[in-house]
């Protein structure tokens, strides 16, 4: 059975704002289509739709899909987010949720982290002020083996604090410690050194 | 400074740490951004997977079906012929030398009983034959086509059965090696160990009340995310490569060089950014060593990633035990005598054997003052999943036979277990209880346990009785649980590392160390500790911990060594680079050369006067004053010390007394890690080795049927706490005594806080409604039915 020989696909993707063509084996699943394109940001951990590490965000419907799950012929024409895409490219600057989880040791092997991200930006797209019970279930679908989730929640918390502007990012805050703009109410602890 | 920490003024400790903190000239004690972490959270990291490898051969494994079988023949005639498939390797004919996949170094304790060319099979998994193949459907294919004709034998899963007179015999081959105390392969006994202080006998016979009872654990598995991964080929200079998942690159290279008859040199290892171990990743693996074979056979690159379903049981597990604890205790609480009994089921291959099973009476033994202790114990093969060894090494199931135990002698003497608890633990100057292969010649010093127990009980807001929760029907009651636990950093006698530290013309520097991160956050640690040192800051020291060919020896990443061990040695070769920059900075400063200081990226003497490291480094890289010169420090530590952290961990559950229900409201840590070079590093490895310890308590497990086909062998139905599973207050403390011996005061954290949840969850739901679960993971079934019986 093994023998049928099987043929190449491929379907049109933009992916982290880059228009890609994707060629992947037929009756591949979204996951296996993009690791085999490079696009390393999504990472397998089951292949069974269960852990959340091959996690994207489908920008079409705001939702989050465990590409694993579905075949990539479905999502021609899709534009998708990785934990790559979050990062903003002009400046290079990380995604709140990301500089919060760096700040908060909330990454520790960094497996499930990619997929973590994308449920986390999801979450704080649609919700800038969490409770701890909305961020553990947006949480929920991926599982970490590493951390124990309690830092992974306070950086969440943290980063919509941050989206809510009323911390600093960690770049602002350091610059407070080194003495820029101690108490002044402007709200982002004075000019990042960046 | 250990005086005062045990007694707790919380405050004193907390300036103990500021002063620190502010005298170290880098970044020790800072929770600094993790060297590694943008590639983590923007999901660069490149995993062994991610590593492009289009040239690389599809590779796959054909596993036994059966629990106990001998391979009569294989034909692998129809595979090998058909297109695009590569190389075929079996069992029978490909692995002619005789290996043991722990990762420990040589010898290891363990027998060498795999490889050889053997025919039997011991577990449903056990490899039978791998081919490569140019893609995944052709290698599948060709498994297919592999026929295998098996005489199947009769099977043990437990190890009581296992030890029966009429059991089969899982090892009888002529070439068995290196067989271990205690060996009895007739009644397939792996190994056997006892040892005792004191006279239990006496203690026992003169005793007030002896208290005794049974526990058992159950199988569990890391579940790591990362699956198992290895890619294997030939270089051009005819050296075989494994870029791998793994925790010990040394060990690989050296179990693999010997699997197959190769000098060590023969053989280099890459380690890339690892998804998790948690000791799965400690040992080869059988498909590293088939990834390696097949590579040999095709002369090409080949793949070999594990399936979730692969690695949940053709890989290893943590060992299932029985045991029995039997206590002497005075009339006024005073443990005089303590005896345990452990009957490990080690599975179908002996690594890790005698030393789990050494442990999982040692460490618990060792948190008590006991004059007069015993432990007995066997590891027993049975035709199930290798054991081997995972966070906690033996201590998780020993703790909670004990730490359980602990609470029936509290009751049967009618004292608080806490306070039965603080009248009986060790201090300063008493000593572990260590198995003979890890003696670490040193009574304890700068102990934290005390410290432990006040800051987890203080900080649940511990309650000694039991209380109703205030409802109309008074349906729920809730209660506290508690469980201590005592670790170690490294084995002690046996752990080795090297480290090598370059000063860059630019004044950064290079840091080169056997060890790896895992995940734990190690090459944060290792560049802090030299920063440390060097007083230049962690983001400038660039740490290569990837590369065999490239770092000196080190044992690995296990043993909660690596911060210990492995840090020592860094500091080691930080220290002889500072020494020689302050020779070199003499030319140009006018202090004496003792008086100069490292710190902020200069070298600095009394009068102020001062270089940086920069240009210190560039003049003379560049030869500007003289002869050219590269600044590099060499350290290494092989430590016969091996300082003991502790922990206690509080747990608070309420229970449904009509249905058994329970939830587990917190669950607080309290670590004594000496001292915390990254505390929020520290306070992550806290709570994720006791999230993990609760998954074991609560839910996970890994069972087999009758004809010992595995159960479990998807993610879904391996339970491990997801994020709205965990206890609603999960919190994790850190206690930092400070260890003399360890680099700037630590000592490890890894695996100390995996020990007592189950513990403490059990002894939680007793104190909350009487019923004692006694084999774990404690089910609401269980408590139900306990209910039923007391009612
Ligand atoms: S890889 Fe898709 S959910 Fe695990
Ligand atoms: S950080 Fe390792 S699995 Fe989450």
């Amino acid at each position: 059975m093994g023998d049928e020989v099987t043929g190449q696909s491929s379907v049109e993707l933009t992916v982290d704002g880059e228009h890609r063509t994707i060629t992947y084996r037929e009756g591949s699943s979204l996951m296996q289509a993009l690791r085999d394109n490079r696009i390393d940001s999504v990472l397998n951990g089951c292949s069974e739709g269960v852990c959340g590490a091959c996690n994207v965000l489908n920008e079409d419907t705001g939702g989050v899909v465990r590409s694993c799950l579905f075949p990539a012929d479905r999502f021609d024409g899709a534009e998708l987010t990785t934990a790559a895409g979050l990062v903003d490219d002009e400046t290079g600057e990380l995604h709140p949720v990301q500089a919060a989880f760096l700040d908060h040791g909330a990454a520790q092997c960094g497996f499930c982290i990619p997929g973590m991200m994308v449920s986390a930006a999801k979450l704080l797209r649609e919700n800038d002020d969490p409770t701890r019970e909305e961020i553990a279930s947006a949480l929920n679908g991926n599982i970490c083996r590493c951390t124990g989730y309690v830092q992974q929640f306070d950086a969440v918390e943290d980063a919509a604090a941050r989206i809510r502007g009323e911390t600093e990012t960690s770049e602002q805050s350091s610059a407070v410690t080194d003495g820029g703009c101690p108490g002044c109410d402007c709200g982002f602890g004075g000019e990042s050194d960046e | 400074m250990s005086e005062q920490t045990r007694t707790p003024p919380a405050e004193s400790s907390v300036s103990d740490r500021d002063e620190r903190r502010a005298s170290a000239p880098g970044d020790v004690g800072d929770s600094v951004e993790k060297v590694d972490g943008r590639g983590l959270v923007t999901g660069k990291a490149a995993y062994t997977d991610d590593v492009v490898a289009d040239d690389a051969l599809a590779g796959k494994v054909l596993y036994s079906p059966h629990a106990h079988a001998t391979v009569r023949d294989i034909d692998t005639s129809e595979a090998a012929s058909m297109e695009g498939v590569r190389a075929v390797v079996t069992r029978t004919a490909d692995f002619p030398h005789r290996y043991c996949r722990q990762g420990v170094p040589h010898p290891q304790p363990a027998p060498y009983d795999e490889g050889g060319n053997d025919p039997t099979v011991r577990f449903v998994g056990d490899p039978v034959a791998a081919v490569a193949a140019d893609t995944d459907d052709i290698a599948a294919a060709a498994l297919d086509a592999i026929e295998v004709e098996y005489e199947v034998h009769d099977h043990v899963l437990a190890p009581e059965e296992a030890m029966a007179p009429e059991a089969p015999t899982l090892h009888d081959e002529d070439e068995y090696e290196n067989p271990q105390p205690g060996c009895d392969r007739d009644r397939n006994v792996v190994a056997e160990v006892e040892s005792s202080e004191g006279n239990v006998d006496a203690a026992f016979a003169e005793a007030d009340i002896v208290v005794e009872g049974e526990y058992s654990t159950q199988t569990v598995q890391h579940a790591q995310l990362e699956p198992n991964a290895t890619i294997a080929w030939i270089d051009d200079r005819d050296r075989l490569v494994l870029r791998t998942s793994t925790q010990t690159p040394h060990l690989v290279r050296d179990n693999v060089a010997r699997a197959f008859g190769l000098p060590r040199a023969k053989v280099k290892v890459v380690k890339p950014r690892v998804g998790g171990g948690f000791g799965g990743k400690q040992d080869t693996l059988p498909t590293q060593y088939y990834c390696a074979a097949l590579a040999r056979k095709a002369d090409a690159k080949v793949r070999l990633v594990t399936s979730r379903e692969e690695d949940l049981y053709a890989t290893h597990c943590r060992h299932a035990m029985d045991i029995t604890v039997k206590t002497a205790v005075t009339e006024d609480g005073e443990l005089t005598a303590m005896d345990v009994d452990i009957t490990s089921n080690t599975g179908a291959y002996g690594n890790h054997a005698l030393t789990v099973l050494s442990n999982g009476g040692h460490e618990p033994l060792s948190v008590y003052d006991l004059e007069n202790r015993r432990f007995t114990g066997r590891a027993v093969y049975t035709n199930i999943t290798p054991a081997a060894a995972m966070r906690g090494y033996g201590s998780p199931q020993g703790a909670f036979a004990v730490e359980s135990h602990i609470d029936e002698v509290a009751e049967a003497v009618g004292i608080p277990p806490l306070e039965l608890r603080r009248r009986n633990i060790v201090h300063d100057g008493l000593k572990a209880f260590d198995p003979g292969f890890s003696e670490s010649k040193r009574p304890f010093a700068a102990i934290g346990l005390e410290e432990c127990i006040d800051e987890a009980t203080a900080d649940a807001d511990w309650r000694d009785e039991p209380r109703t929760v205030e409802t109309e029907d008074g349906r729920y009651a809730r209660g506290f649980g508690i469980g201590l636990a005592m670790h170690k950093s490294g084995v002690a006698g046996d752990e080795f590392a090297g480290a090598e530290i370059t000063i860059e013309d630019d004044g950064t520097a290079t840091l080169r160390v056997g060890v790896g991160d895992i995940g734990q956050g190690a090459d944060t640690t290792m560049a802090q500790i030299a920063s440390g040192v060097l007083g230049i800051p962690t983001s400038d020291i660039h740490v290569q911990s990837d590369d065999t060919d490239a770092t000196p020896w080190d044992n690995g990443a296990y043993g909660s060594s690596t911060t210990y061990v492995s840090g020592t040695a860094v500091r080691r070769a930080a220290e002889e680079a500072a020494e020689k920059l302050c020779d070199a900075a003499t030319d140009y400063l006018e202090d004496s050369r003792e008086s100069l200081a490292l710190s902020e990226g200069a070298i600095t003497g009394p009068s102020g006067d001062q270089i940086r490291v920069a240009d210190l480094a560039e003049r003379i890289f560049t030869g500007i004053d003289g002869r050219k010169k590269r600044i590099i420090g060499h350290g290494d530590a092989a430590p016969e010390l091996s300082p003991k952290p502790f922990a206690a961990q509080v747990a608070e559950v309420e229970v449904d007394l009509e249905t058994g229900d329970f939830e587990v409201m917190q669950l607080v840590s309290a670590a004594d890690v000496g001292y915390a070079i990254h505390p929020e590093n520290c306070r992550g490895q806290v709570i994720g080795a006791a999230v993990m310890g609760y998954g074991q308590a609560v839910s996970e497990a890994v069972t087999w049927d009758e004809d010992g086909r595995p159960e479990v062998t998807t993610l879904r139905e391996y339970e491990s706490p997801r994020a709205t599973d965990i206890p609603a207050r999960t919190t994790g403390i850190l206690v930092e005594p400070y260890e003399p011996s360890g680099p700037f005061g630590a000592k490890s954290v890894g695996e100390t806080c995996n020990i007592a949840p189950p513990a403490a969850v059990a002894n939680a739901v007793r104190n909350a409604c009487g019923v004692r679960v006694v084999d774990l993971p404690v089910t609401a079934e269980k408590i139900a039915s306990g209910l039923r019986r007391t009612e």
